[in-house]
């Protein structure tokens, strides 16, 4: 536990920005039915699992163009 | 000049709605966070999941180890994001045939092919030096002492080898129709400048040296002119890039 206060504010810049990345990715995900490869489980699992790079190649490779 | 400024700002409101710009905001800010702290608390971290009884000297962390962290990370998953979200950018609009309305109302391809390259050149530039700020102000939370000789040649090295790659991905995405086409043309290039690096005589000429090698300029055992060679040798394969991209792109068929 103190080691978590010791360092729970060196780390939240770096928290807050997963999950922001995760999330935007998430909402996607859920708020559109087709994507270029793959389905919407593997997608789901894949932006929430893979730090950084999940979300990121959700947007490059899984975004269905409108 | 005015189609120019116009099909620029229309790249950036792409970039925004196709959530690049976030993408790349996020990524580097983390980027630029993560290099002092890990930095500062890898040590620790070492040493917390060490077994009782073993015993490690692990160096005080140095400002220097903030920067090492960040030519480690930003020129290389910085950029790997960077040419992955630029890989289609010209192939995909030639395929899509998206291009066609704005060319026959008069825009010029060359106008065009340019505010492609200004587009991935401003965000990459936008994402890099925001990187940079965050690990040069965070790291004012953790060190007291905070110069290092060199820095500034050290940053402006990496960053115009991101901009080299980033002219072969666009020209290699104006030769194909896939996305295929730039990352290749981008993967070609850093393959040949880590040969060059390799052979004596002309590793001084080799581009990767700019985003390999900057840590030598900040714990002063090289000199910034002795990367002059290197970095006129990448300005030059830009310039031609550049200009081989525009003269492709005129002779393409829509």
């Amino acid at each position: 536990m103190d080691a978590l206060r010791e360092y729970l504010p060196v780390l939240l810049p770096v928290i807050i920005i997963e999950l922001a990345l995760a999330v935007t990715a998430l909402v996607h995900v859920l708020r559109h039915p087709r994507y270029k490869i793959g389905n919407r489980v593997l997608w789901v699992i894949v932006v929430l699992f893979v730090q950084i790079i999940g979300p990121v190649a959700y947007f490059v490779f899984g975004r269905e163009d409108s | 000049m005015k189609g120019y400024i116009a099909f620029t700002k229309k790249e950036f409101m792409e970039y925004f709605r196709s959530y690049k710009l976030l993408i790349i905001l996020l990524v580097f800010l983390l980027l630029g966070f993560m290099n002092p702290i890990s930095a500062k608390y890898l040590p620790q971290l070492v040493e917390s999941f060490l077994p009782a009884g073993m015993r490690m000297d692990i160096p005080e962390p140095v400002i220097a180890d903030a920067w090492t962290q960040f030519f480690k990370n930003v020129p290389q998953i910085g950029l790997v994001v960077m040419v992955i979200m630029s890989s289609g950018v010209v192939s995909q609009e030639l395929g899509r045939g998206t291009l066609l309305p704005v060319l026959t109302k008069g825009l010029k391809r060359k106008a065009v092919w340019l505010s492609k390259f200004t587009g991935v050149a401003l965000l990459w530039s936008i994402g890099y030096y925001l990187a940079f700020a965050v690990t040069f102000f965070y790291s004012f939370l953790f060190w007291d002492k905070t110069t290092v000789p060199e820095l500034g040649p050290a940053i402006f090295f990496a960053w115009l080898f991101g901009l080299l790659l980033l002219s072969m991905v666009l020209l290699g995405s104006t030769m194909s129709k896939s996305y295929a086409g730039g990352l290749l043309l981008a993967g070609v290039v850093v393959l040949a400048g880590m040969l060059m690096s390799m052979l004596h005589g002309i590793s001084r000429y080799s581009p990767v040296r700019l985003a390999s090698e900057n840590m030598s300029l900040i714990d002063g055992t090289l000199k910034a002119k002795e990367f002059l060679p290197a970095a006129a040798v990448a300005a030059a394969l830009m310039v031609a890039a550049v200009l081989a991209g525009i003269v492709l792109f005129d002779k393409k068929q829509l």
